[in-house]
């Protein structure tokens, strides 16, 4: 008895392409359901936040994504809050700090404190200045006690209002 | 009396207001205001939990 012998398909190629209209239909389903899952988990993970740095690395994006309460961006500390006056002002004091050096040599602190002086009066609310000048005139061996007392009370003032 | 320092306009480099009364205890000791001073110290004492901010100020 003879083996019947297969015969080439003879289905039509636009036959062929419907029967795998269902597995595409759900590859493309699986695919949407990721993007969309995606874009939804993104911009509340990655919501920006007034106080958190403007731009957040790609690497830092993927540590606050792993949820964890260490890592939120809640938590972050706001970058660049300095003000340009600001920098100014630590440049200026950095400045008189390298001016009396060491403190031994009573001309280099003099010429500190007269630096100092020159900040008191464009930041008259700066504390530290205050009390930077009162160590100063005691280092240079200042008998105006009166003087350095009220600098250490405008010091406190400053701190406290 | 506050011990910590929250206000104030500038960033301070003193974690609270202890070392400034401790400083202003020693000018007091110049001008043999001893009561003063001693009134200074205390409250330096009462400013802060950490003693080296009252007596480590190189005084």
């Amino acid at each position: 008895m003879a083996t019947p012998i297969p015969q080439p398909s003879k289905e039509s190629p636009a036959k062929k392409a419907h029967k795998y209209i269902p597995w595409a239909l759900i590859v493309i389903i699986a695919i949407v359901g990721s993007v969309i899952d995606f874009l939804r988990a993104s911009p509340t993970q990655a919501a920006p936040n007034p106080t958190v740095a403007a731009v957040a690395s790609p690497q830092a994006l993927l540590i606050e994504r792993k949820g964890l309460l260490e890592f939120d961006p809640e938590n972050n500390a706001p970058s660049n809050t300095v003000s340009p006056r600001e920098r100014k002002l630590g440049e200026s004091v950095i400045n008189a700090l390298q001016i009396a050096g060491d403190g031994k040599d009573k001309t280099k602190v003099q010429a500190a404190i007269d630096a100092i002086d020159g900040i008191i009066q464009q930041y008259p609310d700066y504390a530290d200045a205050y009390v930077v000048r009162a160590t100063y005139s005691l280092t240079a061996g200042s008998t105006d006690y009166q003087q350095i007392r009220s600098d250490l009370d405008n010091a406190q003032i400053s701190l406290l209002w | 009396m506050p011990k910590y320092h929250s206000s104030g306009k500038y960033q301070s480099a003193y974690g609270s207001t202890a070392p400034i009364y401790s400083l202003r205890a020693k000018a007091g000791m110049l001008v043999e205001d001893y009561q003063g001073a001693l009134t200074d110290l205390e409250t330096a004492v009462n400013a802060t939990d950490d003693p080296n901010e009252v007596f480590n100020n190189g005084g």
